[in-house]
């Protein structure tokens, strides 16, 4: 069942990501960190069904990881978030286009491992 | 109207994305995706321990465990989270926000040490400095690269 619930939250955590990225992109740059500012935003990810599904993809993560914290340690439960990011890293490059440098795949793979080790 | 949102990133976010001296908004809307991630997790797993096992295909079983005060408070932390995270998407990359933003297990697991009393072995502090690493590389590359891959879709 845990291991379920981590293809779970891994699944869901890419899908949610790329979305929001991409869907953000689209939206705009979020210019300062004030309330109009996040009021504005909020309006504008109603406006937009790209990130929408991204949220609701997140938020099937997020039930999933609510429902391995209720098994399982937390030590356990947030490490699994990060099991996707190498995947991720990947879908960046190829499909969102990013400039993934031996840097960027570097610091993925440092994350992943500590996390991994973070687990022990 | 007064505009927060601008439609093309332009070349000063670029700019800013490239020089590391200054400390900019996408690294102050960093430290509040980590900081407000930290919380609403060590709040969540507080709660949950509280109110029990849940598994469950139902929404109606997580709603009926947000009575809990710390679930409740942990779910209203992550929303704004939720936010400041889109918000962040919106000036970097996701190949940049996902390494950097890993700050936040480091932090998750030493609050759990010291306000929850988990234990943390020596592989776990092995953990938390190779994370640490790959914060730091992360940290390094020009936040934005990917300026105009949508441009034909922009609004």
């Amino acid at each position: 069942m845990k291991w379920i619930l981590v293809a779970i939250i891994a699944i869901s955590n890419t899908v949610g990501d790329l979305l929001n990225t991409a869907g953000m992109k689209r939206i705009g740059v979020v210019e300062d960190l004030s309330l109009g500012s996040f009021l504005q935003l909020c309006s504008a990810i109603l406006r937009s069904p790209m990130v929408l599904a991204g949220i609701a993809a997140l938020a099937v993560g997020f039930f999933a990881v609510m429902s391995l914290l209720s098994i399982a340690t937390v030590s356990f439960a947030i490490p699994a978030t990060a099991s996707s990011y190498l995947v991720e890293t990947l879908l960046a490059k190829y499909i969102l286009k990013e400039d993934v440098r031996w840097r960027r795949w570097a610091a993925a793979g440092f994350v992943v491992f500590g996390v991994v080790l973070l687990r022990s | 109207m007064d505009s927060h949102i601008r439609k093309s990133p332009g070349r000063e976010l670029l700019c800013e994305s490239r020089s590391s001296t200054s400390i900019s908004k996408t690294h102050l809307l960093t430290a509040m995706v980590v900081l407000t991630n930290v919380i609403g997790n060590i709040c969540l797993s507080h709660g949950m321990q509280q109110v029990g096992r849940i598994v469950s295909a139902s929404p109606v079983a997580y709603l009926r465990a947000l009575i809990n005060p710390w679930v409740l408070l942990g779910s209203c932390t992550l929303a704004v989270w939720m936010l400041s995270e889109l918000a962040l998407l919106s000036r970097a990359d996701l190949t940049f926000v996902l390494p950097v933003t890993a700050s936040a297990y480091v932090l998750t697991a030493l609050a759990g040490h010291f306000f929850l009393g988990d234990q943390i072995s020596w592989q776990r502090w092995l953990g938390i400095v190779i994370i640490s690493i790959g914060v730091f590389l992360a940290e390094e590359t020009p936040s934005l690269t990917s300026l105009e891959p949508y441009g034909e879709n922009r609004q």
